[in-house]
């Protein structure tokens, strides 16, 4: 009884796993990336860009339902037998690797440019990997925890960017449809690549106490997302228009250039002190998923081991930051994570689902 | 979570080890042979009193009362026990009926002793005079009789001097368990209010009362308190902090996981909340537990005061302990990493102020910082008027010293009092302690790595109150976890009328506080 409830999560906080795995420093860039592809029309593409996600948790939501007292390593080794399902642990630990590298990366850049000029890249780094492995090592329910308020200080923060709405130019997102609909897709695919976080869920799936409230957690958390991001991308769009878009490296962040605080005098400093629990939250997700993975395949006890594992997982993500040569490097590979988003969020459970019907409920191991 | 190994509960065995080496020989009948056998445990001892009498009878029959000196109540013993025994009670009567008749006189002739034992053997005798109960033996008859007649001097009740109110009760708990229990039982008549006693500490067998409301509070972390306390295997407590290490969840925290007052009205709302609070005899201070972290900054004047004045005062408490931790580390890091932070103007009158002196704005802070400190713990032990001199001497003197002697700017000076103002501001005396402490790390990484050092250490105590838990409830509620039917009470602090519900924060099964609802009482 008492083992059960020290490892497991409720369902409203499950919510707030899945958005603080979804929402990073990318929300500061996703106004410049979707309106480069869709223009005016950037808002229709987050909108639309939330199909994906949604499909992501509605696939793995009704994977854990066909089998649900399995984790997703358990899963994988029933499914595919020993080989195959390690390899493909394997494959989503490294996806885990590098996606949460790019986050923590950029995330380090940002506090690099505004806050820390002339601190190495590297101490940084290390500062976010130290609480990676100090927040994982506390188990999943403080995890569950802290991402629940640093949601509220998030929505909190987000309302300040949104400040400068009153300032806004309308003819800014119109005409509607000027992009095309082949632009709107373009940039549909590249918010999707945002959402980027919904993986969570193949692992915390069997964490959450009352598993029928999965889904709707998820479509909840899904929703907030987007709403989230809708609000951004609006806001920015509105204030700086699509052309000034492009050559604003962080337009989420030079929102709060525009409104004007009395004492304080760029507020984007106190900003960024207050969204430093939000840029790590991602990897510290992620790599919490991916350290119970690696401790479940590697067949330790998660209980005793699942912090070491944690501390190889941050110690290669921690090196794995370090490899791009500068931020411009950092986004190109962001897209090359997309891909990994759409493999591991949707290809994942597709191929799980895929087995476990061929299989008919008969596991390997 | 963590909790520190716990030892398996001593064996009953282990736990009378001190009294083990006592034999446990059954008493002779002869009085001159139970003298004989209690002589080597009580002979050394000038403060034990062994008082011979005489009565009734023919030939008188000798009886002998064994006390510790100041430890019971003489004039009850010599007025109600010893002169009615002496006067009405003959041998005869006493050896044909053997000890129940003596127990029946002593209850109807003495009103003041109400608790009678007996005892039959050696070791719990020794043990019983040691625990400061009254002994009387009798010649030719083989019980003992134990009288609890505690008294002796205590101190009366007095306001509690740490814990000064405005218009709650200026009651404080004194030094006696069963005075503070009754402080308590006056201002809750509830049948169900249960009050348990243990012994905790083999050598000082202190007293300790667990007490909770029976149908309010979880079973659960009652029988978690009790266990903790059980376990304890320690041969001295004089203080309820003993006990408070002994049962938190996490002993290398800063944070206080356990609420001590010595306010009996801040206590019996607690218990009425479904908490258990825990009296240790000697110390004027009782635990309750579970603790959270919103608690420590709540004051019972907030529940005395109108609504929006206590919310007023209670958001204040907040942002003084945000202040009272991050001030001095914000200005450490704004100056020296983030000065283009500042508006102009104030950076220039900053800057002016600190010309002439000559070290780092760290060193600075924290050669104020820890002067500081210790002027506070000067103060603390001094009798209170040589404390107000060093509190003058420290305030005006030295401040301005260092100013005119170049060792510290006055904003610098200025920062400091105002985050030790703001730590005092806070009501509950644990976590100023805690506050003290925490000021310390922020500082050092505001001085390493500027805000981003400050929000790094922000999110390092975030996750540690986030994963604190006091007996197994989360320290952090209602914050995180959310709950959201509990921030009535916790920022602002609503209509009396409108808690209904006992907080969900604690378990409790009884979740209905009062009956009458908002629309009722329009």
């Amino acid at each position: 009884m008492k083992d059960k409830t020290s490892s497991t999560i409720t369902s409203k906080q499950l919510i707030f796993v899945i958005i603080g795995s979804q929402i990073g420093a990318g929300i500061f860039a996703l106004p410049r990336m979707v309106s480069g592809k869709a223009g005016e029309d950037a808002w229709i593409s987050v909108v639309l860009g939330a199909i994906i996600p949604f499909l992501s948790v509605f696939l793995i939501e009704r994977l854990g339902r066909r089998m649900p007292q399995m984790g997703f390593t358990q899963m994988a080794l029933g499914l595919f037998g020993k080989n195959v399902g390690s390899v493909l642990i394997i494959l989503f630990i490294a996806y885990v690797l590098l996606f949460e590298s790019l986050v923590v990366r950029s995330f380090a850049e940002i506090a690099n440019l505004y806050l820390l000029p002339k601190t190495p890249l590297a101490v940084v780094l290390l500062f976010i990997t130290i609480s990676i492995v100090y927040i994982g090592s506390k188990g999943v329910r403080v995890l569950a925890r802290l991402n629940e308020i640093l949601f509220y200080f998030g929505v909190l923060l987000l309302f300040i960017l949104i400040i400068p709405v009153g300032q806004a130019d309308y003819t800014n997102i119109l005409p509607v449809g000027e992009a095309g609909l082949k632009g709107i897709a373009r940039g549909a695919l590249t918010t999707a690549y945002s959402f980027a976080g919904t993986e969570v869920l193949l692992v915390f799936y069997s964490l959450v106490n009352k598993q029928e409230e999965v889904l709707k957690a998820g479509l909840i958390a899904v929703c907030i997302t987007t709403l989230l991001y809708l609000a951004m991308v609006i806001t920015c769009l509105l204030v700086f228009g699509v052309n000034n878009l492009q050559r604003i490296l962080w337009p989420g962040l030079m929102l709060l250039k525009v409104s004007q605080v009395p004492v304080l005098e760029r507020l984007e400093f106190i900003f960024l002190v207050f969204w430093m629990g939000m840029g790590a939250r991602p990897a510290v997700n992620m790599g919490f998923a991916a350290s119970l993975s690696l401790s479940q395949l590697l067949k330790i006890d998660e209980k005793k081991y699942n912090t070491y594992a944690l501390m190889f997982i941050a110690l290669a993500i921690y090196i794995l930051a370090l490899l791009p040569h500068n931020l411009l490097s950092v986004f190109k590979l962001w897209d090359y994570a997309g891909y990994g988003f759409l493999i591991i969020g949707l290809g994942y459970p597709l191929l799980y689902h895929l087995a476990a019907f061929m299989r008919g409920g008969k596991m390997l191991v | 979570m963590k909790i520190r190994p716990r030892k398996t509960p001593p064996t009953a065995d282990a736990r009378d080890r001190s009294i083990k080496n006592i034999p446990d020989t059954k008493l002779p009948v002869a009085l001159s042979e139970k003298m004989q056998l209690l002589k080597p445990y009580i002979e050394k001892n000038y403060d034990i009193i062994t008082h011979s009498f005489y009565l009734e009878g023919n030939p008188r029959l000798e009886a002998v009362a064994v006390y510790i000196n100041q430890v019971i109540d003489i004039e009850i013993l010599n007025l109600h026990i010893l002169k009615p025994l002496m006067l009405n009670c003959d041998r005869e009567d006493l050896l044909t009926s053997g000890s129940h008749t003596l127990i029946e006189t002593i209850y109807k002739t003495s009103i003041t002793a109400s608790r009678i034992a007996k005892i039959a053997n050696l070791s719990s005798l020794v043990q019983t005079i040691f625990d400061g109960i009254t002994i009387l033996m009798f010649d030719g008859l083989d019980d003992v009789l134990a009288i609890d007649i505690h008294g002796g001097k205590s101190r009366n009740i007095d306001v509690p001097p740490a814990e000064q109110t405005m218009r709650g009760s200026r009651e404080g708990f004194i030094e006696r368990v069963d005075v503070n229990i009754a402080l308590i039982r006056r201002r809750l008549r509830d049948p169900n209010l249960v009050v348990e006693k243990t012994l905790v500490g083999r050598r000082t067998r202190t007293e300790v009362a667990i007490l909770y409301i029976d149908d309010i509070a979880d079973p659960q972390i009652v029988q978690k308190v009790k266990d903790r306390i059980n376990q304890m295997d320690i041969d001295g407590i004089v203080a309820s902090g003993y006990v408070e290490q002994f049962i938190e969840d996490d002993p290398s925290s800063l944070f206080p996981q356990v609420y001590s007052s010595e306010r009996p009205d801040k206590l019996v709302p607690y218990l009425l909340e479904g908490r258990v609070v825990i009296i240790v005899d000697n110390t004027p201070l009782a635990l309750a537990v579970p603790a959270l972290f919103v608690q420590f900054l709540q004051a019972p004047e907030d529940y005395y005061e109108r609504t929006l004045f206590s919310s007023y005062i209670r958001l204040m408490r907040y942002v003084a302990w945000i202040v009272a931790v991050s001030l001095p580390a914000s200005y450490i890091a704004l100056l020296s990493y983030q000065p283009e932070l500042l508006p102009y103007d104030l950076l220039i009158s900053f800057s002016k102020a600190r010309v002439a002196v000559p070290f780092p704005v760290v060193v600075e802070a924290l050669i104020m910082e820890i002067i500081i400190q210790l002027v506070i713990e000067a103060g603390l032990r001094l009798p209170q008027q040589i404390g107000q001199t060093v509190g003058v001497v420290s305030g005006i003197i030295l401040g301005q010293a260092a100013i005119t002697a170049k060792l510290a700017s006055p904003i610098v000076i200025l920062i400091i009092s105002v985050s030790v103002i703001c730590t005092y501001a806070l009501p509950a005396s644990s976590l100023v302690l805690s506050t003290r402490i925490i000021r310390l790390p922020m500082m050092m990484l505001a001085a390493s790595f500027g805000l981003f050092g400050l929000s790094f250490g922000a999110i390092i105590f975030l996750t540690h109150l986030v994963s604190l838990e006091s007996m197994g409830v989360p320290y952090f509620s209602p914050l995180a976890p959310t709950r959201f039917s509990d921030l009535k009470d916790t920022f602002i602090r609503t209509f009396m009328w409108k808690m209904n519900k006992r907080p969900v924060s604690i378990p409790s099964h009884n979740p209905q506080r009062q009956g009458n609802t908002g629309e009722e009482n329009d």
